[in-house]
C-alpha cells in the first residue's frame, strides 16, 4: 500500500492572512491543509458581554491569553510579563483575529511604501532619526492597488471612495493613492455624534470622510447587514456582518475538496529536510497527540508574536537560531500601533455613542504620513471619531485628575460617562536597532514554550509624533464644543494589536527575513504572511493591506506552480 | 462517593478582607448600591478560582498583606479598620507603592482595576441586579438591534437587562 502523497501546502493559521491564503489556493487548485490553534465560532459564542469578550478575552482563552509576551523598554532590563485584562491581545479561531476586530479597513498611503526615500528627499538625508532601520517596501502602492480593489470586492468594503482611476470625487478620503474601483458597498450609517465631528474638521479645515469598514452595511444575498449592536470591537458579530474567512473563501474552499482545516491544532516547530528545505510541521493535535505535517509548502501566517517565535523555536543544525534566522534578522524591526486616544467632554449632552461601531466614524487623513509637512518627526497617522464608548473599558480613561478609586470618582462617572466623545490615533511608529522580539529566557507558557520578550521604548521622534496628534485631537474636540480635553498617556505599546516586523520583508537578505514574493530567503519553501512582514507600520489599521499582500503572494505562488 | 475539582476559595478572612477593599474602590452612596453590594468580591474570587495560580498567589499573597499591613499599622486587620482608617491606607498605598511590598502594590493596582470593571459587567456576572454601573452611568445595556433614533443626542433608551435574557445567549449563561 503506497503512502498518500502529502498536500501541497500547509498553512500555519487561518486568519486574515492564513485563511485567505488557504481558501485562494484551494480554490486554484492546490491540496491545502489549515492548522488552526481555535474553533469554528459562531453567534451563541458571541454574547454582547464585555467581562466575558472584552475583558477576558475569552475567544483567546485556547491559547493566545497562554502566552502573553513579557516586555522591557530597554536590552539591560529584566522583562515582566504584565497581568492582562482588557483585552489588548488577538483571539485564536478560523477567522482569526478579523472575528473580533472592529474591521475598520484602509489602503496604506503611496508614501508609507517609500518612508525613507521620501523622507530624506523632502527634509534631507539626515531626517531619518538615528538608530531607526527604516527602509522602503520592495514594491509600491501601484504594485498593490489591484490586490486592494479586490479584496474591497471580495469583503464587500464599506466606504467612499476619494477618486477613482485618479479623477477627485470630492468626497471620501483626497489622501489616498488612485483607486481603479469604487467601495462596493455604501458606508456606515452616520450618527449625531459623527455628524458633529465631521462638521467640526471642516470648520478647520480638514477633510472628514466616512471610516472604510470590512462590515457588511445592508442585507445582501441572505446575509445580514450592521445592527450597530454596539459590541463590534473585541467580539464576534451576532449577525456575521463582518466579512472573515470563515464565512467568506474558507466555506467556499472546503467545497472543492482541496482543503481540510484541522482546529485546536498547536504547531510546535516547522521542520526541514537534509537540504535545508521545509518538509512540514510538528504539531499537537485535538486529542493531545503529537503529530508531523509533511508538506511541499509551508506558509506561516500566525500573528506578528507567533510568526517570529515559531521560526525562533524551530532550531536544527542547519538553523542554530531559529529556521531562516542565520541572518540574525528573524525578530528584528518590531514595531507596533500605540492607540493614542483624545476625549472630549460635552457635559450634560447624552451622546448615545455607547452603541454602533467603532468603525461607524468620521475619520481624518489630513496627519496621515506625509500629508501635513512637519519636520519635527518623521511618520503620522489617522485619526478616527467613531462609536462603541464601552462603559467597561472607557470608565478607564478618565481624565487625570479624577482619582482612580472612591467617592469622587463615582460621582465623575455618574455626570460624565455619557457626555464623553472618543477619538484616536494610529501613529505610524518607526523601526528602530533596539526594537525587537525574542525568546524570554525565563518564561514559558503552558505547554512550556518560551514566551515572546519585547523590547520597545517610546523613542523622541514618536513622542513628537505622539504628541502632535494628540494635540489635533484636542483642536478637534475644541472646535466640536467640548469643555474639556485630556488624552491618554503618551507611551509604547509593546503588546498591541497591531504589531508589525520580526519577519521583513526586502530585497537584501541581510536586512530582512523574506523576499518581496513573501518567501523566507534562507528557506526556500517557507512563506511568511502577515504584519510581521511589513518593512513599515503605516498609520492605519493593518488588515487590508495584510489581506492585499497576501493576494498578492498567493497568487504568485499560483502561478509558479507546485512540482508534484 | 463523586469525584471532582475542588474549587479555590479564599479562607473567611481573606473575604472580608477583600470586600472591604472592593467596597472602598466602589462604595455605597447615595448614588447606588456599592461593590460589595453588588457581589463583587464574590465575583472575583470565582474568577480567580478559574484563572491561572499567577492570579491566585496575586491575590492571596496580596491580601495577607494587606491584612499585615494593617496590623503593623493599625494593630488590626484590615477589615476591621474604620472606613476611614482603611480609606486612609488605601490611599497610602496608591501614592506611595514604594513604602509596601511589591506584592501589596501590584495587588492593589491590579484590583482597582478589577473592581471598576466589575461594576460595569453585564449582571449576570453580579448578582443578577441592574443598579450597578450601568444605571449610575446611564447605560441602557446592550441591544441586538440599534436604530437610527436612538443614536441622536439626548434620546433616552430603556435600560435593558442581562444580554443572556436573549434565547440566542441563554444557553451561555455565566455559572
Amino acid at each position: 500500500m503506497s503512502e498518500a502523497p502529502p498536500p501541497d501546502v500547509v498553512v500555519v493559521g487561518l486568519g486574515a492572512a492564513g485563511g485567505l491564503a488557504a481558501s485562494q489556493l484551494a480554490q486554484a487548485g492546490f491540496r491545502v491543509v489549515g492548522l488552526e490553534a481555535g474553533d469554528w465560532h459562531s453567534a451563541p459564542e458571541f454574547a454582547l458581554d464585555d467581562l466575558a469578550q472584552l475583558s477576558r478575552n475569552g475567544l483567546g482563552a485556547v491559547k493566545v491569553n497562554r502566552e502573553v509576551p513579557t516586555i522591557r523598554s530597554a536590552p539591560d532590563e529584566t522583562a515582566r510579563q504584565p497581568m492582562i485584562t482588557t483585552a489588548s491581545l488577538m483571539m485564536n479561531g478560523v477567522g482569526g483575529s478579523k472575528t473580533h476586530s472592529t474591521n475598520i479597513s484602509w489602503r496604506m498611503l503611496l508614501w508609507n511604501f517609500r518612508a525613507r526615500t521620501s523622507t530624506e528627499a523632502r527634509y534631507g538625508p539626515d531626517a531619518v532619526p538615528a538608530g531607526s532601520t527604516l527602509v522602503d517596501w520592495p514594491f509600491g502602492y501601484d504594485d498593490l492597488e489591484p490586490y486592494y480593489s479586490r479584496i474591497e470586492e471580495l469583503y464587500g468594503i464599506s466606504g467612499t471612495a476619494g477618486n477613482i482611476d485618479g479623477v477627485p470625487t470630492g468626497r471620501g478620503n483626497p489622501f489616498e493613492g488612485t483607486r481603479s474601483s469604487a467601495y462596493p458597498s455604501p458606508p456606515l450609517r452616520r450618527s449625531a455624534y459623527t455628524e458633529l465631528m465631521a462638521e467640526a474638521a471642516r470648520r478647520l479645515g480638514w477633510a472628514p470622510f466616512e471610516t472604510p469598514a470590512s462590515i457588511r452595511t445592508s442585507d445582501q444575498d441572505g446575509k445580514r447587514g450592521c445592527t450597530y449592536c454596539g459590541h463590534c470591537t473585541w467580539n464576534g458579530c451576532w449577525v456575521d456582518a463582518k466579512a472573515v474567512p470563515s464565512s467568506i473563501g474558507l466555506p467556499e474552499a472546503l467545497e472543492t475538496g482541496n482543503l481540510e482545516v484541522r482546529t485546536r491544532c498547536r504547531v510546535l516547530s516547522i521542520d526541514i529536510d537534509e537540504s535545508g528545505a521545509a518538509n512540514g510541521v510538528t504539531y499537537i493535535d485535538a486529542d493531545g497527540n503529537p503529530r508531523h505535517q509533511p508538506a511541499r509548502i509551508v506558509i506561516l501566517a500566525t500573528f506578528t508574536y507567533e510568526n517570529t517565535r515559531l521560526l525562533l523555536t524551530s532550531t536544527s543544525a542547519a538553523f542554530p537560531r531559529g529556521l531562516a534566522n542565520n541572518s540574525g534578522q528573524v525578530g528584528r524591526h518590531f514595531m507596533t500601533h500605540s492607540f493614542v486616544m483624545g476625549f472630549g467632554l460635552f457635559p450634560g449632552r447624552g451622546l448615545n455613542v455607547w452603541s454602533g461601531s467603532n468603525a461607524q466614524g468620521a475619520a481624518i487623513a489630513d496627519f496621515d504620513g506625509d500629508n501635513a509637512a512637519h519636520d519635527e518627526f518623521v511618520g503620522g497617522g489617522v485619526i478616527m471619531a467613531g462609536h462603541e464608548i464601552r462603559p467597561l473599558l472607557h470608565q478607564r480613561f478618565t481624565p487625570p485628575d479624577v482619582p482612580r478609586w472612591g467617592a469622587e470618582r463615582k460621582r465623575w462617572l455618574s455626570r460624565n460617562l455619557g457626555s464623553i466623545g472618543w477619538a484616536y490615533a494610529l501613529p505610524d511608529e518607526l523601526p528602530y536597532e533596539d526594537h525587537y522580539l525574542d525568546l524570554d529566557p525565563a518564561v514559558k507558557d503552558d505547554m512550556g514554550v518560551p514566551v515572546i520578550r519585547v523590547t520597545q521604548s517610546l523613542k523622541p521622534n514618536e513622542q513628537r509624533m505622539y504628541g502632535y496628534l494628540a494635540d489635533r485631537m484636542r483642536d478637534w474636540f475644541m472646535a466640536a464644543g467640548a469643555a474639556e480635553y485630556w488624552h491618554t498617556r503618551l507611551d509604547a505599546s509593546p503588546i498591541s494589536t497591531h504589531s508589525y516586523g520580526g519577519t521583513r520583508m526586502g530585497e537584501d537578505p541581510a536586512t530582512s527575513v523574506v523576499g518581496p514574493d513573501g518567501m523566507a530567503h534562507e528557506v526556500p519553501n517557507l512563506m511568511v504572511l502577515g504584519a510581521s512582514t511589513f518593512p513599515t507600520s503605516g498609520g492605519v489599521n493593518p488588515t487590508e493591506t495584510v489581506e492585499a499582500v497576501t493576494l498578492m503572494m498567493t497568487e504568485r505562488l499560483i502561478a509558479r506552480g507546485v512540482a508534484r | 462517593m463523586v469525584s471532582g475539582t475542588v474549587r479555590f476559595a479564599f479562607a473567611p478572612p481573606l473575604l472580608s478582607t477583600l470586600t472591604t477593599a472592593v467596597d472602598l474602590i466602589y462604595p455605597s452612596d447615595t448614588l447606588g448600591p456599592g461593590a460589595a453590594e453588588l457581589g463583587v468580591a464574590e465575583f472575583l474570587e470565582r474568577f480567580v478560582s478559574e484563572a491561572t495560580p499567577r492570579w491566585r498567589e496575586l491575590f492571596v499573597s496580596g491580601l495577607r498583606g494587606l491584612d499585615q499591613l494593617a496590623l503593623e499599622r493599625r494593630g488590626v486587620g484590615f477589615s476591621e479598620l474604620s472606613t476611614e482608617d482603611a480609606a486612609a491606607l488605601l490611599t497610602q498605598i496608591v501614592d506611595d507603592p514604594d513604602h509596601v511590598t511589591p506584592e501589596v502594590g501590584e495587588f492593589i493596582d491590579v484590583l482597582i482595576d478589577q473592581v471598576n470593571e466589575a461594576v460595569f459587567a453585564d449582571p449576570a456576572h453580579l448578582r443578577g441586579v441592574i443598579n450597578g454601573g450601568w444605571q449610575l452611568v446611564g447605560y441602557p445595556g446592550p441591544r441586538l438591534l440599534v436604530t437610527a433614533k436612538e443614536q441622536q443626542f439626548d434620546a433616552v433608551l430603556p435600560v435593558r437587562g442581562s444580554i443572556y435574557l436573549e434565547p440566542l445567549f441563554a444557553p451561555r449563561k455565566p455559572a
